[in-house]
């Protein structure tokens, strides 16, 4: 059953991922990027990482995809606004498959000369996944990466604003 | 303070070098021809009289300590470090640099004086300080270098800076031309020297002079080193000596390298650079006086040099060429006492040698400077009522170096003689004796010839003679005064025993504790005693200055009648084209690599040109190739950047 | 992980920390400065690099580790540290009169550089991929928005654009190998990876190629090297100075902390595919570099092959030659005082918001500014590799060691590659010397003259004495090499 229900939820997340780069319309790629997002968080659940895909959902797929939508609104982008020779998609998307069959298919040879993919299970503590837990290791394990993303997102604001601001005089 | 001694020429020589050639104070000062010329001199005499200075601080520091503790080291940082090689940039002052460093300095500081009045009108005034400057900077890294590579490093540079000099006026080809010679000669010697630098590294594991020394030295060390071994490193060291001190049958350079000017050729050529050779050799005493073998070469080929030189000196017409082929001859006299061992004896030559040829040499070019660049001896004659002060002060130079008693060239000489006698080299004193005639033959006939008797000077140039402003001759009051007096740093005890003071050779003392002899002086029956020596030489000294007087002052026509017998005639020219060297140099090497020059010229303007411009072509061919796979396009980045993670990807997971 | 832990690791990263609040500060007194007066916040800039210098002298004789093995402090992270300070130090000197000329705001500017540095100092000390990761795109995001900063410029919006795109690709690539060696291991510490390694699981080496390979895109080498050209040449020049020297540094520092820490068991595989990829860097920065006609897109190109270079000290140091990996030390360390001080020229004659460019531009600089002249023959020199700057001891350095690990092809084609290069460094000064055409130069710069003065000192006088500079290289190394 969770096997079955991971692969849809796969296919649906790889399914809106083309369709964003491929669809002519912005909405519906937008709205694409939704589904993907959302099909992510899904795969979040089977992981036992059931904050993370809250948060997922929260913040991806609802605040910043509104944001998107809006955003496409604003500047009412039509077909003709996209400098994209949608003909040729079809055509280059196969190339693209072919070559990655290619690759998956030798891959798998080497694969196949006696070498082992073994993974490494993740500890299941009791509160994996949830608030409690995520917020424990954020907060003492991971404590630096958690401070260095503040930096990050200040440095985005900054360019942000340093891009968008008018030159003064 | 040892640092800062050897960095002020430098800094002297970068500030007048980079910002006046570049007109950078022009610019910013706004200043006219003389306020630069102004502070290019103040430039380039101060940092000189601040080394000149310190050394001398440092020289009294030495005094001060015990003689067999009297080294300074001042180590600045390690330059060089790879495996076993390292060479420290660390300085040592002995008293054998301590000597040369004071010589040095402060003959550089006159002679930097002298040039600021002989130099005046030189368009290029900043450069040739510039030049200057960075000369006596490398002369003191050369001087005072604790190791060979350093040694080598100012070396080199001295090399350069004389290679600069003497093509000082380069717009002139053949002034060009004699600084390449210059150039090219002093690079057979150089490449002795350093084949030598690496056989000492090979056999004592180190190169700095401590090491090598204290190796070198000790019985135990030396016992399992083959005895021929150190006769090729003497050899070899002794072969860049030959070509830095113009001895034969490297010197052909030396006469040539007149071409700078005057004050070049007293500083660089006479009394600093070419004694270079001198005092490597007595730094590296401890191998000479462990080979006899090498002690012969030296002797002889000196002894050899010395008469040569004063041979070809009796006959030449051009002053600085008489002064060049003097400095040659008495060059040879310093390394015969370097070859028996008596290093203290041609360390003071080396020193005396210094004050009266730089006092010849800046003589000559205050007279040179009076007649506006006339250089032959035959325009002149009578000078010495015109400028007094300059004749005056050539004369007292004359004498010096002719070996007349009491005046420094005296005392020095005579210990060369001395040494040269009791260490049993009896046919090579013989040939100093004669060389010592000769000397004075060439001086006093040069002296008489220019000021003496009627004057053979045109009339425009006689109404233009002019005694030399005194940034020129004070150096030259100042010279005359060291020529006089400065022999008597070193009387020979002997000497010094007549007027009872027991220690008069205060020079040897202070030199022997940086030299390595041997304790065993091997005993050769005295025929004569110290005193007969030095009246032996007294009167060839004295044999020659008559025959000159005789020739040159009394009865010219009998000299001119002479010259008829054939074979005087023979000897006239054979001296006056110098022995035939340049022409049996020309046939025997110029020629033939000339032409074996033009052949491979010839080969490499067609195959190997040929070769490289085809290489040339693919490259540009390949490149422009490449050029067209750089679209622009994001896409295609994005493309290749996938293909080449694929690529990587590929690979490792097939070659695990 | 306790509290007092946290406040220890905290103390312990001062530069990094100075150098982001010294960003803040800026951000915070910008709008509060009016009109001509926010170009003096230009010192307060210079004061918190020198204090981040001065903080990172602390690291050179310690060892320490902070946030429980997140960050290792040891002498390596210290040495990368000095040439980030030391880049960014001098690209803010050069970029103030830069900044008017071009008439570019220069507070967010400043700030960019300042977070953008202390990314890289994070790169140097990470031995954990969220850090290391996140390190890695403070420092990229800076860059990205650092390239289109002169949005006046079509090139430089283009520049930004491009590299925000291709950089977000190689991150993803990055992304992608880090989680397939979480996926393996279970832990995203090298310590711990490096105990769980297998070389037998496709995982773990699918996964280090990935991450390799997004360092590999940050180095420019090939095969992920197309974008630096036209970045490059599109952005804002002291900006393409400083990225060419710090970004590519960082880069190397965790290049080589991932393979010798992470994944040095798979040395014998990679071993191939690096040397590859440093010949083929070699070649394609030169064959690049020389039918150019912008002196700018040039050394784009030769920062390339200056990769290239470097690499071989990677490849030597694989085969464990320890020499290896101290030369790729210091090669990065002189690179960026020659390169730095190349853009510096060309920045300094930048002037009236167009940027000297094409090798036109330099004509007849020796007659009009010979200083200037003599410095960018002295840059070009280190560049090409002649002796006596600090680029002939470095390439040297880098040969040997390739000829200590056996490598002697490769030494030689790099070697061949330095006599190419020559060719067009030495080009530009053809024209700068011999240059006929009537430019105007702009007037006196003191700032950017100052720096490029030291610059020019600095790559001689280490060129001529290079054993502190080079002794520093061998004591990162050592702390750092694992036997």
């Amino acid at each position: 059953m969770e096997d079955i229900l991971f692969y849809i939820f796969a296919a649906a997340s790889v399914a809106g991922a083309l369709l964003v780069v491929t669809h002519n319309n912005p909405v519906v790629s937008v709205l694409s990027l939704v589904l993907t997002l959302f099909s992510t968080a899904v795969l979040f659940v089977f992981l036992l990482a059931d904050f993370i895909a809250a948060i997922q959902i929260l913040v991806y797929a609802g605040a910043i995809m509104v944001l998107f939508i809006f955003t496409v609104m604003y500047l009412n982008l039509r077909k003709e606004a996209l400098a994209f020779d949608s003909k040729s998609v079809p055509i280059k998307f196969g190339i693209l498959f072919v070559i990655l069959i290619v690759v998956a298919y030798l891959s798998s040879l080497g694969f196949k000369r006696g070498l082992q993919i073994t993974g490494e299970g993740t500890s299941t503590s009791t509160n994996f996944g949830t608030v409690e837990g995520v917020g424990e290791v954020l907060f003492t394990k991971y404590i630096l990466p958690f401070e260095l993303t503040s930096v990050l997102i200040v440095v985005a604001i900054i360019g942000v604003v340093a891009i968008a601001k008018r030159r003064f005089n | 303070m040892l640092a800062w001694l050897v960095l002020a020429p430098l800094i002297g020589s970068v500030i007048n070098g980079l910002l006046f050639a570049s007109g950078f104070w022009k610019k910013l000062i706004g200043g006219d021809d003389r306020t630069e010329r102004r502070i290019v001199s103040f430039v380039g005499c101060g940092v000189i009289l601040i080394s000149a200075i310190l050394t001398s601080i440092l020289f009294f520091r030495l005094f001060s300590l015990d003689p067999i503790q009297r080294q300074i080291f001042e180590e600045l940082f390690v330059w060089i470090s790879s495996g076993d090689f390292s060479v420290k940039i660390e300085f040592l002052f002995d008293s054998l640099s301590c000597v040369m460093a004071l010589v040095v300095t402060w003959i550089s500081l006159i002679i930097h004086v002298f040039s600021i009045g002989y130099m005046h009108e030189d368009r290029s005034y900043s450069r040739y300080f510039a030049y200057l400057n960075i000369f006596v900077f490398f002369m003191l890294i050369l001087i005072l270098g604790n190791s060979f590579p350093l040694m080598f490093v100012g070396w080199e540079g001295v090399g350069l800076a004389s290679y600069l000099l003497i093509g000082f006026w380069y717009e002139d080809k053949e002034k060009a031309s004699a600084g390449r010679k210059a150039f090219v000669v002093n690079r057979i010697g150089d490449f002795g020297f350093i084949l030598g630098i690496f056989l000492i590294f090979f056999i004592f594991g180190s190169t700095n002079f401590q090491e090598v020394f204290g190796k070198a030295s000790d019985p135990s060390f030396m016992n399992v080193v083959p005895g021929v071994v150190i006769t090729i490193i003497a050899l070899l060291l002794f072969v860049g000596a030959v070509g830095k001190s113009a001895q034969f049958p490297l010197y052909v350079w030396l006469p040539d390298a007149m071409a700078g000017p005057i004050p070049v050729s007293a500083l660089i050529h006479a009394a600093t650079m070419v004694t270079a050779g001198a005092y490597m050799i007595a730094r590296c005493s401890v191998f000479y006086t462990q080979s006899h073998t090498a002690q012969i070469v030296v002797v002889s080929i000196a002894a050899f040099t010395a008469l040569l030189a004063a041979t070809i000196a009796i006959t030449q017409n051009d002053i600085k060429k008489v002064l060049a082929y003097s400095t040659i001859s008495q060059l040879g006299y310093m390394f015969m006492a370097l070859g028996v061992g008596a290093y203290a004896a041609g360390m003071f030559h080396l020193v005396t040698h210094a004050f009266f040829k730089a006092l010849l040499f800046l003589g000559s070019g205050s007279v040179i400077h009076a007649l506006g660049g006339e250089q032959d001896i035959r325009n002149m004659g009578g000078l010495r009522k015109f400028i007094p002060l300059t004749s005056f002060t050539f004369l007292i130079g004359t004498l010096a170096i002719t070996g007349i008693p009491f005046l420094s060239g005296f005392f020095s000489k005579d210990e060369i003689l001395g040494s040269l006698y009791e260490s049993g080299y009896v046919i090579h004193w013989i040939v100093a004796l004669m060389t010592v005639c000769l000397t004075a033959l060439y001086m006093i006939r040069l002296y008489i010839v220019t000021f003496e008797g009627r004057t053979r000077v045109s009339n425009n140039v006689k109404s233009h003679i002019h005694e030399s402003p005194l940034s020129m001759t004070i150096p030259l009051l100042i010279l005359a005064v060291l020529s006089i007096f400065g022999g008597y740093i070193g009387v020979p005890d002997f000497m010094g025993k007549v007027i009872g003071i027991a220690h008069s050779n205060v020079f040897k003392d202070f030199i022997m504790p940086s030299v390595f002899v041997k304790e065993t002086v091997t005993s050769v029956p005295h025929l004569f005693g110290h005193w007969s020596i030095t009246v032996l030489s007294i009167i060839s000294a004295f044999i020659g200055v008559l025959i000159a007087i005789y020739f040159y002052a009394i009865k010219p026509s009998i000299r001119e009648s002479l010259i008829k017998v054939p074979i005087f005639s023979f000897l006239y020219s054979f001296s006056y084209r110098k022995w035939f060297v340049d022409e049996a140099f020309d046939t025997i090497f110029v020629r033939p690599f000339n032409a074996l020059a033009v052949e491979s010229g010839k080969f490499d303007l067609k195959r190997i040109d040929g070769a490289v411009n085809g290489i040339s072509e693919v490259v540009v061919k390949a490149a422009t190739l490449m050029r067209s796979a750089q679209s622009g396009l994001l896409r295609l980045y994005a493309a290749f950047m996938a293909l080449g993670v694929l690529a990587i990807l590929l690979y490792i997971i097939y070659s695990a | 992980m306790s509290i007092s832990e946290i406040l220890r690791s905290t103390l312990l990263i001062g530069p990094e920390i100075s150098l982001i609040l010294t960003g803040i500060i800026l951000i915070i007194f910008d709008p509060l400065i009016n009109g001509k007066r926010k170009n003096e916040l230009f010192w307060i800039v210079l004061i918190g690099l020198v204090i981040a210098f001065l903080l990172n002298l602390e690291r050179l004789h310690t060892e320490a580790s902070a946030f429980s093995g997140a960050l290792s402090l040891d002498v390596f992270s210290g040495y990368f540290n000095v040439i980030f300070i030391i880049s960014s130090f001098f690209a803010v000197i050069l970029s103030r009169e830069y900044l008017i000329t071009m008439n570019l705001k220069s507070n967010e500017y400043y700030a960019l550089i300042l977070f953008s540095t202390s990314g890289m100092m994070m790169l140097s000390s990470a031995k954990e991929f969220m850090s290391i990761f996140l390190g890695f795109e403070i420092m990229s995001i800076s860059v990205y928005i650092l390239s289109g900063f002169n949005r006046e410029s079509i090139r430089s919006t283009e520049a930004g654009i491009k590299y925000l795109i291709l950089g977000g690709f190689s991150s993803a690539i990055l992304l992608y190998g880090i989680a397939l060696i979480y996926g393996a291991s279970g832990t995203i510490f090298l310590d711990e990876i490096t105990s769980k390694f297998d070389v037998q699981n496709p995982l773990y080496l699918a996964g280090s190629a990935l991450i390799i390979t997004g360092f590999i895109f940050k180095i420019g080498a090939f095969p992920l090297h197309q974008w630096v050209p036209d970045i490059y040449e599109g952005a804002p020049m002291t900006v393409t100075g400083f990225m060419s020297v710090g970004v590519k540094a960082a880069a190397f520092a965790i290049l080589l902390r991932v393979l010798l820490e992470g994944v040095y068991q798979m040395d014998a595989n990679l071993i191939y595919v690096l040397w590859l990829i440093s010949a083929f860097t070699m070649t394609i920065g030169n064959l690049g570099a020389i039918v150019q006609k912008s002196i700018k897109r040039m050394l784009a190109y030769s920062s390339i092959a200056h990769a290239g270079y470097a690499l071989i000290g990677v490849v030597a140091t694989l085969r464990g030659e320890e020499i290896g990996l101290s030369s790729v030390l210091y090669y990065l360390f002189a690179y960026t005082f020659m390169n730095l001080g190349a853009f510096g020229v060309l920045a300094y004659l930048s002037r009236d918001g167009k940027e000297c460019d094409n090798y036109e531009d330099v004509s007849g600089l020796w007659s009009k500014k010979p200083l200037i002249a003599i410095a960018l023959s002295i840059f070009l020199f280190s560049l090409a590799g002649l002796p006596p700057t600090i680029g002939f001891f470095a390439k040297y350095r880098v040969f040997l060691s390739a000829i200590k690990a056996d490598f002697y092809w490769l030494a030689i084609i790099g070697i061949l590659n330095s006599v190419i290069s020559a060719y067009y460094y030495l080009r530009v000064l053809v024209y700068a010397y011999m240059g006929e055409e009537e430019v105007k130069f702009p007037s006196f710069k003191p700032a950017s003259a100052f720096a490029i003065t030291v610059l020019t000192i600095a790559t001689l006088i280490l060129g001529i004495f290079p054993f502190y500079s080079w002794d520093f290289a061998l004591k990162a190394a050592a702390s750092f090499l694992p036997n």
